[in-house]
């Protein structure tokens, strides 16, 4: 097992863990690692599965279509030796996925009228899933209208990263009893020193001006810990981890433009 | 209770909203309103990580685990729902005591102040409205932030989309509740307050099963200057709003958009989804303003065919074609669910038509000009060589209203077959046929667009309009009055025109006589007189009835001497009833529909054109020709329609079709 504790990225001292991407990718040729790799796989795939569904809904299917077609596609990447077949020179989890998912429905359009597609085989329950993490995104009308596939998938992965990471924090205010710290401090994630109104929150809260400066700077930092984790999952190379992020800031100025 | 998980497709919900964030200028945002594009760059801040560890204990610094915060006088305990335009709380009121929900405005949403003002304003003329099925507001207020919030009954039950999986299987409880919850949007129409955005999730229960309307207003109310028009909700739920309010966020809305999303509502709870789905809310929209709903049963062929009917009445494309008013839904809900017969009518081939027709001009040009020139031709070959054969349809009868002469003229010119002029009247609808005197054109009917290919032009024949030959065949209401007997009552008892009441029900309504009581198939016979101009019996007539194809003959019957005939008894359907005069056929009434237990009533009356001038003035009326192939039939009908699309039995003529 090829760990990468410890690896530095460019921001500082990261506490990564073996990713889950480079955990796949050094795996797939090791028979006794092969399961490891396969959860690991699920695992992204059942996090970045509305990426995969927006793309192949951007691309015409109907909604039925296309939950079947998400469907094959996760079955045939996980039920085949997807990554022996697939260009792992291309790095990124999330560009090998969206290449290995236009070659699918290439093949899919072929095959639509030869076979029922599914086989049975339910790897997706989709109530739950969507249940689980509806999306919170909402995109402007000509986005929607005008953008490509590929920018949609893309949009949809950026989302995911963000929707990921903040829930996570979450659960980590949830689980010491301080979710209403969350409640009451993540919508001021993004702002600066000098746009939070510290008094009116601290009134809010009934806590010292000081201790929700205090809560509110170290809650900023775990959400960037927990994105940059996040990020991380999906990228071979955690030192890659910054440019996946940049990439994915422009997939979003380009779709907004 | 969040609106992101109203969507019946899991992609992004498309907003109209174009504030861009003053950091990045980028226009993504999460639910909650904050910057999905600043989130990510988060990730690329400088610092220290802080692993789970640290941070769990830095939380554990702040003493007061399961604390709640406050918002005026609210103890907030938790978040419970996010919407376009704030985020609701669980909460508690400081004094009372009183578990509530709290409604907090998004501060990016409240960017300007007269927008704050026109919600304080608005909110609490919400307040104002005091009904058992609306959610009541307690107070407006605001925090020291100067944002306003206000709250309400909390809903401990959920609202409607919680409760769908239950509901639909009690079709007969989903409209026990949608009848209350249209009585409620009434009241508050009552009281010009507009919804604007009802949808399931917006319809909640109180503990016992109530429905309570909430966000009264509120869509409307927070539109302000700055584009707060269309909130990420109204177009995360593009299932339910009505397709005029998607269009022109500043389109004056009547209460039929509310009726609209009312009927969208019921058809959620009844189908199992929206009427409309897509890709995004976008297409959603575009669907809904471009296509029919689709029908009911086509879902879920257990349901009643009136709920299929209040369906499709509320979601009529034109909100002029909707219910008028959301009491007027209620009421239909409520006969529904009393077993009596409800007032809307299925909307007919022929108004469907006219009504694309309106919405597509330029289309219908250039596809129909084709067709008419091969109904000309049909026509015209078919004169030459005499071999049109004319058959006369009478669909079951409306009201009356006046007609157009000209038009009669053009249709009286088709019956060849006929030697003297004659009018049938059947169940208080007249039928004219005659003699062509004159070739004759069709003339303006008064159409919008004055290149309407949908009526007949004169390409046709270059001929004038025929006039004075041709106007025997109007004014059948009054004659209908005369010549028919009970069933004339039908017809003058009909209210104005303006819901079509061609069919058979919905006479028995208009008469009291709901058709839903009658379950036995007794059978019946057709029955009348056939009479001269004179009112005396033509020697020589018969009267045959026959299936609706013509195949099978169930009874020939000769007339007594007093012009007088009766089929023998006949299984309820629909015949077609053809009149022979010496073994010649002088007309043929396809559709003629007959009841259980109850003889049908079909007279026929021969009368010169000058006995029943044409008086009166007509009204708008369009041609809409209706294609129809079948078998070794060519052709169509053409139907008269009004400017709403209403198809009407004014012209009396209102079908046929020609037979080669």
């Amino acid at each position: 097992m090829n760990g990468k504790n410890g690896h530095k990225g460019a921001g500082g001292p990261h506490e990564f863990v073996t990713t889950r991407w480079s955990l796949i990718l050094s795996a797939a040729n090791v028979t006794n690692e092969e399961q490891k790799a396969r959860d690991a796989l699920a695992e992204l795939c059942r996090t970045y599965w509305r990426s995969i569904f927006s793309f192949v809904r951007a691309r015409g299917y109907s909604i039925e279509d296309a939950q079947d077609l998400t469907q094959d596609f996760f079955v045939a990447i996980l039920k085949n030796n997807w990554l022996q077949h697939a260009d792992r020179n291309r790095g990124r989890f999330r560009s090998l996925l969206l290449r290995s998912l236009q070659n699918f429905l290439i093949n899919a359009a072929e095959k639509t009228h030869a076979h029922k597609r599914g086989g049975g085989v339910e790897f997706i329950s989709w109530d739950d899933w969507m249940a689980e993490a509806p999306s919170q995104l909402s995109v402007p009308v000509q986005a929607l209208e005008s953008l490509p596939p590929e920018r949609i998938f893309d949009l949809t992965w950026a989302t995911t990263v963000v929707e990921h990471a903040l829930q996570r924090l979450r659960e980590e205010c949830e689980s010491k009893g301080r979710l209403w710290l969350f409640q009451a401090l993540s919508a001021h994630l993004t702002d600066e020193r000098d746009e939070v109104s510290y008094a009116n929150l601290s009134a809010e809260l009934g806590m010292a001006e000081t201790a929700v400066k205090k809560q509110l700077h170290n809650m900023r930092q775990r959400y960037r810990s927990l994105l940059r984790d996040e990020v991380s999952q999906t990228v071979e190379d955690p030192a890659d981890v910054d440019d996946e992020i940049r990439y994915l800031c422009a997939s979003l100025a380009t779709g907004t433009e | 209770m969040t609106d992101s998980d109203l969507r019946s497709d899991p992609l992004p919900s498309a907003t109209r909203e174009h504030t861009k964030c003053e950091k990045c200028g980028a226009t993504m945002r999460l639910d909650t309103g904050v910057c999905v594009s600043c989130l990510l760059r988060k990730g690329l801040d400088g610092g220290d990580e802080v692993s789970q560890a640290v941070y769990q204990t830095v939380l554990a610094e702040v003493d007061a685990p399961h604390k709640s915060w406050f918002l005026g006088n609210y103890e907030i305990f938790e978040q419970i729902g996010c919407g376009g335009m704030g985020v609701i709380y669980r909460a508690r009121q400081r004094h009372s005591r009183r578990i509530v929900a709290v409604k907090r405005v998004l501060s990016y949403r409240a960017d300007s102040h007269g927008a704050l003002q026109r919600f304080r304003r608005e909110a609490q003329a919400v307040a104002s409205l005091d009904h058992p099925n609306i959610l009541p507001i307690y107070e407006v207020s605001e925090s020291e932030d100067g944002l306003p919030f206000f709250s309400m009954k909390l809903a401990e039950k959920g609202s409607l989309h919680e409760n769908a999986a239950s509901l639909r299987h009690e079709p007969r409880k989903c409209v026990q509740l949608m009848a209350k919850v249209a009585h409620a949007v009434d009241y508050a129409h009552s009281r010009g307050v507009l919804h604007r955005d009802l949808k399931p999730g917006n319809i909640l229960l109180n503990d016992r099963g109530e429905p309570l309307v909430s966000d009264f207003g509120l869509a409307k109310l927070l539109d302000g200057n700055n584009d707060l028009t269309r909130s990420l909700t109204t177009f995360g739920t593009a299932g339910f709003i009505a397709p005029e309010q998607a269009g022109d966020a500043g389109a004056d809305l009547t209460p039929a958009a509310d009726v609209y999303s009312l009927g969208a509502v019921l058809f959620n709870l009844l189908a199992g989804r929206p009427p409309f789905l897509g890709s995004n809310p976008v297409s959603v929209i575009r669907k809904a303003s471009e296509t029919q709903a689709p029908k009911l049963r086509s879902l879920a062929p257990s349901l009643d065919r009136d709920l299929e009917t209040i369906c499709a009445r509320c979601l009529e494309r034109d909100p002029k074609a909707r219910y008028q008013s959301a009491g007027d839904l209620a009421a239909d809900l409520e006969r529904c669910l009393d077993g009596r017969p409800i007032v809307a009518r299925p909307v007919s081939p022929p108004a469907r038509v006219w009504r694309w027709s309106q919405r597509n001009p330029k289309l219908v040009g250039a596809a129909t000009a084709g067709l008419l020139l091969g109904a000309a031709a049909v026509w015209l070959a078919g004169s030459i060589v005499d071999a049109l054969k004319v058959k006369l349809a009478v669909r079951p009868p409306a009201h009356e209203q006046p007609g157009n002469r000209e038009y009669d003229g053009y249709l009286q010119g088709l019956f060849t077959d006929v030697t003297q002029p004659i009018e049938v009247s059947s169940i208080g609808n007249s039928v004219p046929v005659q003699n062509p005197s004159t070739p004759f054109t069709v003339p303006d009917y008064g159409s919008p667009g004055s290149l309407d290919p949908t009526r007949p032009d004169t390409r046709l024949t270059d001929a004038p309009p025929t006039t004075g030959s041709t106007s025997t065949v109007r004014n059948r209401a009054l004659e209908a009055g005369q010549t028919t007997n009970k069933i004339t009552v039908d017809v003058t008892a009909a209210p104005p025109a303006t819901v079509s009441t061609t069919s058979v029900r919905s006479r028995a309504l208009e008469a009291a006589q709901p058709t839903n009581k009658i379950t036995a198939d007794g059978p019946a016979p057709i029955q009348g007189f056939v009479k001269d101009a004179k009112g005396e019996p033509i020697k020589g007539a018969g009267v045959r009835i026959e299936s609706r194809d013509g195949k099978h003959v169930f009874s020939t019957v000769k007339t007594d001497p007093k012009g007088r005939y009766v089929s023998e008894a006949l299984q309820p359907g629909v015949y077609r009833v053809t009149l022979l005069v010496n073994g010649t056929v002088k007309a043929s009434i396809t559709n003629t529909q007959t009841k259980a237990n109850q003889p049908t009533q079909m007279n026929f009356d021969l009368k010169s054109p000058v006995q029943t001038g044409y008086t009166a003035k007509s009204s708008k009326k369009h041609m809409v020709w209706m294609p129809a192939r079948t078998g070794s039939h060519v052709g169509g009908s053409w139907v008269e329609v009004d400017d709403e699309g209403n198809e009407h039995s004014g012209s009396n003529i209102r079908t046929y079709s020609v037979r080669r």
